[in-house]
Parts: structure tokens; sequence; C-alpha cells
């Protein structure tokens, strides 16, 4: 902070200083036997000039002596250069160097100069625009007024101009004196280089369904990954956080879910290497760090988001779910930026859940005795053992911070990009937090014109604190589902000051605060990714590009709950700490021959060969029973008790692959694409699978009969068909091992050998074949830009437990089985609205609807009550899921509740019915199969958790150097199942409820039809419409607000850019959603635990503020 | 030179573009291929651990399912009205083919028997192995027991089930039921193949040895009503006799003692967690067990017949609260001795279900204090023991009616054992009397019910009685209820009584997996 406080200071002075700075600017120098290097060099340290001279001209070398006092500028450089063929040039800050002899010796003498005026396209002055001379460092920046002039060096030819957010222009001299340049605006354009996997392509000759942002539409809004960062931005993408944990990450479906077992996550490939796993360690308890952390937003240049098979093929067994490629950012010729970003800022809950007060609770509680327990057991209101409000204990105001610092830039030969960065994030439950120390290093040196060489390098350190979260049970028994299920008469604290043991009448919850504020569960992971490459150009035509990547991943986790809470306690101290070692590699090589024939052809063929390998070493151990809570993890060898075990898991791919386009005069484009994988996870004659594409484009707008429509800036179709595939199966499928176990018979503890699986040698890949057809239209000069993609994916062979009937011996066996269909619509809109010369409005709007239906699930089965890989209840018994065919996957299978049992009369016909229940008040089940009986097979869909659609919105204001920009996302029509709901009703084990129940619930003398009484059976039919809720939102996801100053003002400071900004994230969100938020998926990535909210880690609303600048 | 270079890297290029086969070979480090495995001595001996491991120490089986399910089929327990709706239908006899607790017994036993054939398979087909014949002979004959044990759960909870002996071939998963007469058959031959294990003096802890093949070879026998052989079974169980003390049966002091046949080693602080999970239906609440929610306490019916106050009644039983008792503060109560003398009582403070008697005979409370959890605890099960053995032996004499007093003396050691009144054949002041076969044979199966109460004996015993007792006592404990206090059971519950229920549902996974699968009778 108090840097931060220093550079306010340090930039409101300098913006408020003179014009006449060099005039006012008086010096003192001592120096004898200098060279003038140092001299100069001692001037700008102790001024804010700068020199501007070519170090080749100037004899910086020769020894002058100089002794002033208070002088202004230009007495000292006279007194410096006199007598010397050095002339100067003072213009403001800047001092302009050059010699007599460069003028002399140069051609004929024909010294230029030149001078002229930089607009934008509206005609308005670009003040602080780099004019520099191509090849040289020698160079100016444009005034207040736009105007630059400057003395050209003999070889000088070109001149390029460069400023932020504007296309980078080089302008031939060619004797002229005085020159006009308008520097466009840099939109997304259509000559704008698209990353595709294994090679780029011009947009306008992209024949896939591909989204591409850049570095500011990812710098929008506040994210800590890369994949929260795509949030509402890009068509076809909905992303759901898994948990408001500080560096947590999300579940990403790109075009919906096309696997029940395998991933459906997409691949991302960050500069050309896919980055795989990197999970936590064993030991980690509950929610962990989502593997893209690693990744800083800040320092990425562009990300692409592959949707369609012809897009995807390339990427072959891993292709289906959709590819992000992520490309770093790098240095650009001739120029030279460092950047300082800070932001700072600090995040609470967005919003409490509104629970019952102790004495409102203990009402609740003593209905529930009268209903359940003949009135045993009841609270005295006016003497409550505790008051105690969990929420209020837990949940506090937490700093963010992030800082960032970065260098690039380069010459015709060496470009580099160098940057380093620091995230710190407190989590809004206490001690909870994440760290993130990052480096990153892209080199690019051309050694020939034939050999290119370059690194990437990443080097990162991310270490957490996590509250231990859901892990997949719907009973909300964790640490942070206690925070809203804790009754409010428990204390935290015993009256001897120890902890409160557990928090529910089963004593089998433990005390929240003391699990949250005692408990260590900490990940931390270093991870190097090195990509090292060289380009080689055989011929001019013909590259040769090779690339060996590494990653190298450890990660370790580490546990303890010490003996005085009730996790620790029986064992005195339970220490766990686990750790992983993952080594992957990747050599890829291509050959790539590009050419255009007689103007029209343009034809790119590449070619390429893939090796991958990874290797994971995993260990963990855990120990027990310790003299005291000082070793924990740090010395297992102190406990009484400890048990180890390792894991080796590699896996391999050899792939062959080809790309070729052709595109025909500008119009016709075609893309053929195959990929050839052998992965070693499938059985000998399984290994191989071949996943080709094809896909054409054409650009009407092109045509002659086009070509004048002056309102048409764009028009483009395309479409393509073909496969993808995915392989993200656990290894060693196809084996029959045997799975070792612990046993103690008599007094030693043995080791036992059983077969565990019934293996099936003939798995293969899942494979998704898809087809898309999408037009691109751009009007008005592309103010105005959309998007539209149809899509039809169908997965078959999908990778599923086959069921066995258990007499076999196994109840079920990984195989190739079913298919799914995926099939939607995707809309992209972007639009300038106002494009004034002081006021922008630019809109970017999303919008996706996706339908999903299960085709096929093998063997002839049309359905599977409680599949395996379901949501399973635990203590709770609810079993929400089911595959049906015809139906989507996700759906929500339960009872059907008819509100509330009203009265006498009504108990009476639900007790004929059979109903578990049947008292007043209790849940009135439908009879839904009509006999007259509520039994297993009234069960039935009583949710979606597939949203209708899917979208987001930007706003981007700007008004001179303002920029407000504004983000929103929407999800609507899906359902969730609020497990979260149904616990705080769970009175049978004394759990905190809502006061909105409080309120409304049926009462013997104030009876509902609507919401069930206090001590209702919740677990007689767990899994009930009664908590299925629709999920439709609107977020304002964020909202910022910046402020660049002008440059006029700043580059008389040296700097190139300054921008202060302010944001709030996780602004507000419109919804009938009654628990913490409606974008959660507590079950991470099942797809048959979509739609299911287990009160996970609240999402937090963040505000930050923050500095920007650049010199 | 440039070209020389190009050149060498194009063609390096197109050399490193063919294939190279091996690059995709899985390599299965640190895992364990049931093809490879089973040729030495340990690795035999490690292969057998693996069955204990299934049998011994899994939830599904033994260590839980198999005793507080069937116990809850019996006329002994009752139910918690809050507890899961799939726990309740055993007591209830509602259970479906979906029933959760039902399809993990049915998959566990399958799983074992699996594992047993294809071990008994692996060790009998090694060739080439270097397994010494002694162990592989003894090694195969623990196999065949515990293989016999689980068709003789299977048979008891099913009736006719798939009889498999060999690994299942994957290709063909459907298989039809076996006429249980059939299965038993073969459990008598591997009974009889086992029955030449060691005694247990001569066998290490916690391993079978000839006691336990001949006790469940002798309840094999009495559910076919053959008691000359079930006779001549039980006859040579030898080297055994009953603790003094009832309180030494479980105590960790006294762990493998002489009561003993086969137990199944349960200890503190030994990672993984080895726990006994059982407790947890039986134990009440209470915050110092940790997880334990008395989804079966016992019943009234059961209650009625103990003698109050006597050691075992003591040992076995937390207090059953008396109507005029009930309040707001009392909760629940049990008093147990610690080593050193001292009475102590435990008063169930957060219990919220105070009314239930629970069974507490398994946990020594004397050795640990109160605080332990169901997850890491040292209290052994014991799966068969002599008092077992002695009222069988009872049984046996009474149905051969050779001599009634033989019968009479078995019967009173367990009596005075448990310090409650004698039975006599007389009229004896101070004991009961008991005047023909027909009372001391009731005298018999009651005491099996009051003495091996929560070992999952009950249910069987009174399916080998026949339908038609089991049926009276079931509907008997159903409505049995002690003045003054709520009972559990609803009156509907015993509409559910039916004989077709004695049989479990065949679970909806084997119906619908297995096309020859026909579902028992009524469901």
């Amino acid at each position: 902070m108090r840097l931060s406080v220093f550079f306010l200071f340090f930039f409101v002075a300098q913006a408020y200083s003179t014009v006449t700075y060099s005039q006012q600017k008086l010096l003192t120098l001592k120096m004898q036997g200098a060279k003038v290097i140092d001299v100069l060099n001692k001037i700008e340290s102790e001024s804010e000039f700068f020199f501007l001279f070519n170090q080749k001209l100037l004899d910086v070398d020769r020894q002058v002596n100089i002794v002033v006092k208070d002088e202004n500028i230009g007495n000292i450089l006279s007194e410096i250069f006199d007598n010397t063929n050095v002339t100067y040039l003072i213009k403001d800050r800047q001092i302009i160097l050059t010699t007599a002899t460069s003028i002399v010796g140069s051609d004929q003498g024909q010294q230029q100069s030149v001078k002229g005026k930089v607009t934008d396209q509206s005609g308005a002055s670009l003040p602080g625009v780099s004019v520099v001379v191509k090849g040289t460092t020698t160079g100016v920046t444009t005034d207040n007024n736009g105007n630059f002039s400057m003395r050209l060096p003999a070889e000088a030819k070109i001149l390029v101009f460069s400023f932020v957010g504007m296309k980078m222009q080089e302008v031939t001299i060619s004797g002229r004196i005085s020159l006009s340049i308008v520097l466009e605006d840099e939109p997304i354009g259509l000559d704008e280089v698209i990353a595709i996997g294994y090679g780029t392509v011009k947009k306008s000759d992209l024949t896939g369904s591909v989204t591409a942002l850049n570095a500011d539409a990812i710098s929008l809004g506040l994210s800590q990954s890369p994949d929260m960062a795509l949030k509402g931005k890009s068509s076809g993408v909905q992303i759901t956080t898994v948990s408001g944990q500080p560096g947590a990450g999300a579940v990403v479906r790109i075009r919906g879910s096309s696997s029940i077992l395998g991933s459906n996550e997409p691949l991302y490939v960050v500069d050309g290497v896919p980055l795989d796993g990197g999970g936590a360690a064993a030991g980690i308890h509950g929610a962990s760090v989502s593997p893209l952390t690693i990744i800083s937003p800040s320092d990425i240049e562009s990300m692409e988001v592959l949707k369609d098979a012809s897009s995807t093929a390339i990427y072959g067994s891993r292709g289906a779910n959709g590819v992000i490629l992520i490309t770093t950012k790098r240095g650009k010729e001739g120029t030279y930026n460092a950047n300082f970003n800070m932001s700072m800022g600090f995040q609470n809950v967005s919003h409490r859940l509104e629970l019952t007060s102790p004495e409102q609770w203990a009402e609740l509680w003593n209905e529930s005795m009268d209903y359940k327990n003949g009135g045993v057991g009841k609270y005295d209101l006016k003497n409550l053992p505790a008051r105690t409000n969990w929420q209020d204990e837990i949940f506090r105001t937490s700093p963010v911070q992030d800082y960032g610092l970065s260098f690039n830039g380069g010459n015709e030969k060496l470009h580099y990009m160098l940057s380093g960065g620091y995230t710190s994030q407190d989590g809004i439950i206490m001690n909870t937090d994440f760290k993130r120390y990052s480096i990153r290093v892209n080199l690019e040196n051309k050694f020939t014109n034939w050999l290119t060489v370059g690194v990437n390098l990443s080097s990162n350190r991310t270490d957490s604190n996590q509250a231990g979260d859901a892990e997949g049970s719907v009973s909300a028994d964790n640490p942070v589902g206690l925070i809203i299920t804790a009754s409010p008469v428990v204390p935290i604290y015993n009256q001897d000051g120890s902890y409160v043991q557990y928090v529910d009448v089963e004593s089998k919850r433990e005390n929240p605060f003391a699990s949250l504020k005692e408990i260590v569960n900490n990940d931390t992971r270093n991870r190097l990714i090195s990509n090292l490459y060289a380009e080689i150009s055989i011929f001019k035509e013909l590259k040769l590009r090779t690339n060996f990547a590494t990653d190298i991943a450890d990660t370790k986790a580490k546990y303890y709950a010490p003996s005085y809470i009730a996790q620790g306690r029986a064992a005195n101290g339970f220490a766990s700490i686990g750790s992983n070692n993952k080594l992957y590699w990747n050599s890829t090589n291509t050959l790539t021959y590009s050419n255009t024939f007689n103007k029209i052809h343009r034809l790119t063929v590449m070619v390429g060969v893939e090796w991958q390998k990874d290797v994971v070493e995993g260990l963990i151990a855990n120990g027990t029973g310790f003299a005291n809570d000082n070793a924990k993890f740090d010395n297992l060898g102190e406990a009484s008790n400890y048990n180890t075990s390792s894991v080796y898991a590699a896996w391999q791919m050899q792939s062959y692959m080809t790309r070729i386009n052709y595109s025909l005069m500008n119009r016709y484009s075609f893309t053929f694409t195959g990929r050839q994988d052998g992965s070693s996870r499938f059985a000998e004659g399984n290994k191989n699978a071949f996943f080709p594409s094809g896909a054409f484009a054409w650009r009407l707008k092109e045509e002659d009969f086009l070509k004048d429509v002056s309102l048409l800036s764009n028009l483009k179709l395309r479409a393509s068909y073909g496969t993808s595939g995915e392989q993200g199966i656990p290894l060693y499928q196809t084996f029959s091992t045997l799975s070792a176990s612990k046993v103690l018979v008599g007094t030693t503890l043995n080791t036992g050998y059983l077969p565990t699986r019934a293996a099936d040698p003939s798995l293969s890949w899942e494979k998704t074949t898809q087809a898309d057809v999408g037009i691109d239209i751009g009007l008005l000069r592309n103010r105005l830009n959309a998007t539209i993609d149809f899509y039809y994916k169908r997965t078959n062979d999908l990778l599923y437990q086959k069921a066995l009937p258990a007499s076999s011996g196994f109840t079920s066996m990984l195989g190739n089985i079913g298919s799914i269909d995926n099939k939607g619509i995707e809309i992209m809109l972007d639009a300038i609205i106002i494009n004034n010369k002081n006021f922008k409005w630019d809109i970017k709007i999303n919008n996706s609807f996706n339908r999903n239906q299960l085709i096929n699930l093998g063997d002839g089965r049309k359905e599977i009550i409680n599949p395996s890989g379901g949501v399973s209840g635990g203590d709770l018994k609810a079993t929400p899921s089911i595959l049906r065919v015809g139906e989507p996957l996700g759906l929500l299978y339960g009872y059907q509740s008819d509100g509330v049992i009203y009265d006498q009369t009504e108990s009476d016909v639900a007790k004929k019915m059979g109903q578990i229940q049947y008292a007043p008040g209790e849940l009135k089940i439908r009879d839904v199969n009509g006999d007259n009986k509520i039994t297993d097979a009234d069960k039935t869909i009583i949710g979606n958790s597939n949203p209708n659609f899917t979208g987001g919105m930007s706003n981007t204001f700007t008004y001179k150097g303002f920029e407000l920009n504004i983000l929103c996302q929407w999800v609507a029509g899906n359902d969730i199942m609020s497990y979260q709901h149904m616990v705080n009703q769970r009175l049978s084990l004394g759990y905190n409820a809502m006061k909105d129940w409080y309120e409304t619930r049926w009462q013997v003398n104030n009876p509902s039809r609507v919401e069930p009484r206090a001590g209702y059976d919740i677990r007689a039919y767990p899994d009930v419409s009664y908590n299925v809720f629709d999920g439709s939102f609107f977020r304002i996801n964020n909202v910022s607000l910046s402020y660049t100053i002008p440059k006029h003002v700043i580059s008389r400071i040296k700097l190139r850019n300054l921008k202060f900004s302010a944001g709030i994230d996780n602004l507000y969100t419109f919804t009938k959603y009654p628990g913490w938020s409606p974008d959660v998926s507590s079950m991470g990535g099942n797809v048959m635990g979509q739609g299911i909210d287990v009160a996970s880690y609240p999402v937090p609303r963040t505000i930050t503020f923050g500095i920007n600048l650049g010199f | 030179m440039k070209t020389i270079i190009k050149t060498f890297l194009l063609f390096s290029m197109i050399l490193v573009m063919s294939s190279c086969e091996s690059f995709l070979k899985e390599d299965p480090k640190g895992k364990q291929m049931v093809e490879t495995f089973y040729n030495t001595d340990i690795e035999a001996f490690d292969g057998l651990m693996g069955l204990y491991s299934r049998v011994t120490n899994d939830a599904n089986g033994l260590k839980q399912n198999f005793i507080v399910r069937s116990e809850a089929c019996s006329d002994l327990l009752t139910y918690k009205p809050v507890g899961a709706a799939d726990g309740q239908s055993f007591p209830k006899y509602k259970l479906s083919p979906g029933n959760v607790p039902l399809i993990q017994i049915w998959n566990h036993c399958y799983s074992a028997i699996y594992g047993a054939n294809s071990y008994i398979l692996a060790l009998s087909n090694n060739t080439r192995s270097k397994i010494s014949p002694e162990k592989k002979i003894q090694y195969i004959k623990e196999a065949k027991f515990f293989r016999a044990l689980m068709y003789y759960y299977l048979v008891m909870f099913w009736g006719d089930v798939p009889l498999l002996t060999e690994p299942t071939n994957m290709q063909n998963t459907n298989i039809a039921r076996t006429p249980a007469i059939q299965v038993w058959v073969q459990v008598l031959q591997d009974l009889t193949d086992a029955s030449t294990l060691p005694e247990k003096k001569d066998t290490p802890n916690g391993r079978i040895s000839k006691g336990a093949v001949l006790t469940l070879l002798a309840k094999v026998h009495l559910i076919q009503n053959d008691f000359n052989s079930a006779k001549q079974v039980l006859d040579q169980i030898s080297g055994y006799s009953l603790m003094a003390d009832i309180y030494d049966v479980w105590s960790t002091q006294s762990k493998y003692n002489n009561e003993s046949i086969w137990e199944i080693n349960i200890d503190k602080g030994i990672l993984p967690l080895q726990g006994n999970p059982m407790l947890s239906y039986f134990l009440p609440l209470y915050a110092d067990f940790q997880g334990t929610n008395a989804t079966y306490p016992v019943n009234d019916f059961l209650l009625i017949m103990t003698e109050k106050d006597s050691p075992r009644t003591k040992l076995f039983y937390s207090k059953k609260l008396l109507s005029s008792e009930v309040s707001a503060n009392y909760k629940g109560e049990y008093k147990y001795t610690t080593d050193s003398g001292e009475e102590k009582s435990i008063i169930f403070t957060n219990a919220t279900e105070p009314l239930y008697s629970h069974i507490m005979k398994f946990t020594d409370f004397s050795t640990v204090g109160t605080k332990f959890e169901i997850s890491d605890c040292p209290f052994n099960l014991i799966v068969f023991r002599y008092a077992d053995v002695l009222l069988m032996k009872a049984e046996v004499e009474c149905e051969l009616n050779s001599t009634m007093n033989t019968s009479l003396a078995y019967l009173n050691q367990i009596r005075k054992r448990a310090g409650e009144t004698q039975y006599s054949l007389t009229n004896e002041i101070g004991l009961r009397q008991l005047n023909n076969q027909i009372e001391m044979r009731e005298a018999i199966r009651n005491e099996r019910a009051l003495e091996l109460v929560g070992e999952g004996h009950r249910f069987f015993d009174l399916k080998r009685w026949g339908n038609e007792y089991a049926l009276a006592k079931l509907k008997a404990s159903r409505t049995a209820q002690i003045q003054g206090t709520t009972f559990c059971y609803k009156p509907e519950d015993l509409t559910n009584i039916q004989e077709f229920r004695l049989l479990w549902p065949i679970p909806e996974g084997e119906i619908n997996g297995n096309s020859l699968m026909k579902q028992n009778p009524a469901y």
C-alpha cells in the first residue's frame, strides 16, 4: 500500500509540472574527466530529461570536464558539446542529439528533416505517438497537438508510427518533408492472425467455428485464472463456478456435455503445449485449486476457443470437448514496453442467507419435539444455552491484491517478454487463501535468415489454504455447509474454553468454526513449463518447426487436524502429507508448406508428428497419535501409527497429423484435417484411431455481385464436418489388476490381493462427429459484426460402465456403449453503437442454445436409475440421478411433491397411499403412476439442469480518458436441486433453518399448504420436487471504471501509459433462487451432478482499485 | 554447408515421422496382474489375505450388514423412527429389490465368491508355482470355508441362488438359480474339505481353524434338520469353554479367549482405520461415541424376557425407561464397572430418542473409557463362540430326545454364567421348571435369543425352526409392549409380516442384468 501512495504522489507531482521545464530545471554537476555518456546519464538521473541519439554516430566515450552550479540545460549542453560536431534540440524533456559528421558523411549531404501530424480516424490529433526510424532507435513522440518533427539519419527510408490501441503503420518517406498520418483503430480485423493449433491462419481464411478473445477482452472483469476470464464472453461456452474458494476452478462446457464418464472439460493448450492435469496431491480435503490458476490472465495475449470439428480435429483424440488455445504475450520488433499493474481490494460474501434467530430456531425445535418426541427435549425459550451467529463468526472481509511487472520488446532479431507477478487473495471464510508467484519468459531469436529459435518458460508457485468443501456428497456435512446448518443455540466454545466438538444432535458433524480455524488443509504447487522450439526455413515456402516441451509439476498436500478438535481427537492428531510429481513431455515436429500460385491459389499444407508421455508418481503418508500438536505433517516420524502408499501412472500418445488449407481467389477456402492418434490407454489392436475433418468457407462479400454493396463489409459462410475423440478414461482399464488392501488378521496388519476389476480388452475411444454451419456478417465498415453458428454433435462409443449382474462377481465393466447428441445455435454480436470523437459505446453480446439428448445406452436399456457415477446422498439416501434415453444428461429424478398434507383428512389419504410419513404438515407426494400407492415407481423427472439458453454481454463506454465496462451474464430455464434448502429443514439433526421457512411453515394452529412443518421427515423423500428451484439468473458480473491519463500529460514524464481503475466483481445477481448462488456446480465436472447445490463456498463480491502504468 | 544442414534436418524429420510401436506399450508399473500373481508362498498367502480382507473387513459383509440387517429382520430389534427408509425396511418387512443395503449384501457375497473361486483356481492350476504343497492345501481349505460361508448367507437370505464354483466367464453372465438343496450340497462339500484344518490352538489368531469350520457345518446340518449329523459335528468341537464372567467375553483384555471360536480383530490406532461399524447400528446417540445413531434398538419383546439386573442384562443393554421416568431432563443411561472396580454411568446427554434400550454388550467401556470413535475402536467382533455351540448341543440333544438331562446341563451352563434363574426338570425352589420336551425346546430357543442377541444368528434360527414359528414370533414381537412406554412399531408394520417376505427379494440389478434370473415369488 505504501508503494501505491508513493506512486500516486509521484505522478500527481509530475502531472502538474510546467511546460517550461527546460528553462526552469536547474542542474548542478561536478564531473572531471567523465565520459560524455556518463554525463548524459547523470543528467537523466537527476532530471526528467531524456536523450535520443544514435550511439554509432555520437562519440560518447569522449572525456569532458564539467562543473556547473544551478545551470539550465541549454548552457550545460553547449558546454559539453562546444567545439564538436554535435548539435542538440531540446523539446520539453526530450533532447535530440545529432552530429554534423553524420550529416556531412551521408549521401551527398542530403540531410533530411521531416515533420508532420498524426490523427486518428475521426481527425482528432494524437499526442504521444511514437515515431521511429525503422531499424534504429532514433525517434520522437508527437506533441500535444499530434505534431512531430525530427531530423533523419541518412539511411532512413521508413518511419514507423505506433500507438497503443492503434494499428502500427509504416510510412515510406521517399523524400517528403511533411507527412499527414491517420492511425486506424485496431479492432478485431479480418487481417488478424488467429491461432488454430499447430499453426495460424488469417481470420479471413478461417473455415471453422472459433471465438477469438484479445488481451483487452480477457482483462475485463476480475479473474485469477483464464477459465474464469472467459465467463460470459464467448458463445457456446458455459462456465459454472465450482466454489467461491480462492483459486477454485470452474466447470467449462463447450457446446454441452458429450460424455458420461469421460471428461467433458475442453483441452487447454498454452503456447502450443497441452496443459494437462496438475491436480492436487492425495490428501487434500474437498475442493481444490484449478490447474489453470497457474496462468496469470495478465500474461495472456489472446485466447481462442475452438468449437467445431474442423478446428478441434487437429487435436484428434483430445479435442471432442473443444479446445481453448492460450497464447501468452511476446515482444514485438521495434518497441520497448514496460508495464506495471497493481490492484488491491477486498472481498466479502455477496449476500448472507437469512437464517432463524436463536429464539425462532428454538421455537421450531420445540414444535419438532412436540411432533416427534412427545414434547420431550424442548428448549426454554427464555434461557437458551447460547446465541451463535455462525455466519458472522466465520465470514470476513478479506483483502485481495495483485501485482504484475512485465517487459517486452525486441529488435529485428531478438524478441523478448519477461513478466513476474504476485497475487494474493484471502478467502471470505477464515483461514482460506490463495497466493500465486509467477515468472514468465518468452524469448525468440532469429539466428540466421533461415533459423529462428525460441523458448517459452513459465515458472509458478501457488499456495492455497482450503476450507474442506462439499466433496461430491449432498449432505452438506462439511465445514462450509455447516456454517448455515449449525444450530444457533450451540456455542462455539465450552465453558472451559475448549471447542464444542459437535453441532448436531447425532454428534457426527464437527464444529465448523473449529474445523475452519484449526485444520490445516494446504495445497502447494510448483510448476515449470518450458517449451523450446526452432523454426527452420528449408526454402522460402517450406518451414520445419520442432518443439520440445516439458511440464514439471510438483504438488504437495498437507493436512492436519489437531487433537483438541473433533476430527483429531480420537486419533490424537491426524496428519497427512501427500506429494505428486509429474513429468510430461511433448515433442512436436511439423513441416509447413505455404505458397500462392498465380496470385489466386493460396495453399498451406502442414504435416506433423507428435509424441507425448506423462508420468505421475504420487506418495501419501498419514500419521496419528502425536504427543502434542507441534510436529504435524512436518515430522510424521513422531506419529505412533502411520501408513503410506505410492502410485505410478503413465500414459503415452503418438500422433500423426496433417492439415491442408486451400484458398481460391480470396473467396473460397477449404480445410482438410486428419489426425491419427495412438494411445497407450487402450488394448493392443485398439490403440490407434483416425480423426478426419473437412471444412469450407465462402466469402460472399468478395464476389462481384456484393463487392460494391457498401453497407456490407463482410459476409462469409462456413460449413464443417468431422470427428474428434475422447480418451479421458482412467488408466490401466484393459488389465485385470489385483487391488491391494490392508487387513488385520490376528495382531498383524497384512496386505491382501484380490481381483477387483473385470477388464474389457476391446475398450476404445469415444468419438464425436460434428457438423457446423456458420455465417459471419460485417456491416457499416465492420461497426456491426455478427457470427451465427448452427451445430449438431453426435458422440458414439460412449465410455460407460456396462452393467453386469452382480452374481458374476462384478457389478460393472467399463465399455463403449451408447450415444449422446448435442445440437445448438450460437450467436455473437459486436456493435460499436456510438463512435464520436470523444464518446464511444461498444457492445458485445453472445447467446447460446444447446440441446442435449441421450440417444442410446447400449444393451437395449432405456434408462438407468441411480447410475454408477451418479450423485449419492450419503446419509440423506438421496439418489437424484438418472440416465434416460431420449432425455438430456443432467436430469433430476425423484418424487413430485404436491405441497403439504394440510389436515387429518388429507393425512388419512396419504396413510392409505402408504406414504412413509403421513402426518399433517408432512410433504404430500404425488401418485405419479396412479396405482394408489406411493412407492419407488412414483419417482419421475422433477427437473432439468440444462438451461434453455445462456449468454453474456459486455458494454464498454469510452469518454475521453474514461472507460466504463459493464459485464453481464445470464442463464435461463435450468433447474437446481438445492440440498442446502433441504438440510436447512433437518431439525431431526438440530440444523439451523431459513427464516423464510420459519415464517411460512405449517403449524398446528396455522396450517399451510406450501411449506411443511418443523420436524417433518426430510429423509422420507429426500429427492423431492419441493427442493427443486428455477436456477435462471441475470448477473452483473463486473462493473469497472478506469481513467487513462491523457498521452500529452504523461508523455512529459516518460510514461507511455497510466491508468487508474476501480471495479466491483459479482456486483448483483437477479434470481429467484433462494440459495447463496444459482451459478454453482457443487459436484464439479460430474455430468450427473449438474444442477445440484450443496451450499459450497459462496462466491464473493470483490471491490478492487488498480493502477496500470507503462513506460 | 547450409544446404547440408537443411537436407539433414529434412531427412531426420522424415525418419522421425516413421512409426515406433513400442512407444505405446502401457507400462503397468506398480500393479499386480491376476495372470502373473500366485507363484510363491508369499504371493499365495497375500492372495489368501485378500480373501480375509474381503470377508472380514467389509461393512457389507460380516463386519456390519450380515449381522445388523439379519438381526433387524428377527424378533429382537426395532427401528429408530427417523432412520433412513432403507434401514427401516428390514425390521418393517418392506424390502424392495432396490433396497441399497440389500443390494450391497448380494454384491458382496458374489464378489467374495468370485475372489475365492479365482483364488482356488489360481492355486490348483498353477503348475510352475513354487508354493509348498502343505501351504497350498491349507490355503485352499480356508478359501473353501469362505466360499461356503458366503453361500450360507446367500441361501439363508434368498433361497435358490446362482451357484458358481469357478471364476465367471465375463462373456456369459446369464446364470440361472440353483435350488437351495444343491447349493447346500456344495456348502457341505466345501466345509467337509475344510474341516481338516488345524485346531484353534495350532492356528494363528484370527485365522480359520477346525472349530470355525465345524461350527458352520453344524449350523448347515441344523438348517436341514439333520440332528444326527449335527450332533456328530458338534461333538468334534473341542478345546473351548465358557468364560466364567460374561463381562470377559468381549473384554479388550481377553481377546481370543477360550470361548471365542472365530474372531475378527479390530483395533484402534491402526491406519487405515479399523473400526467396528456394526456398533453404530446398536449404540445410542451420544457425543462421545461419535457417529452413532442406533438404527436398531432392542424391542420390548426381548426386554420382557430378560431378568432385570442380572449381570447379563446389565452388560447387554442400556436402561429402558419406564413411563414414570420420562421427563425432559432424563435421556437414557448405561452403567458399567471400570477395571479398578469403580461404578460409572453414562448419561446420553444429547440423545433425542431416549425411549429405547440399546445393545451395549460389544463395547468394553471399562478399558477405553467413554471416548471412542466407531471408525477407530478396539472392540473385536466374535463371529462364532462356544455359547452358540453349547446351545446348539442343547438343541440337538433335546430334538434327539436321548436324555433331557444332557440338554438341560448345556442350557444351565449358559443360564448360570448369565446370572439368571436356571432351569430344572423337577420342581426345585428358585429354579424354573421345564415339564416336557416342548418346554425345553422353547427354553433353548429363547435362550439363544437372550444370549446371542446382536450376533446375527436369530433370523436364521427363526427360519430353520419353520416359517410358521418364525411368523408367530415376528408378529408377537411387533405387538409386545412394556406398559407405559412408547413403542415404535406401528400397527401396520404387522401386516407386512408375511411368509413370502422371509426370503428377501432378488436385487433389481441382478434381475435386469441376468436374463435367466427370476424374482422370488410375490415380490
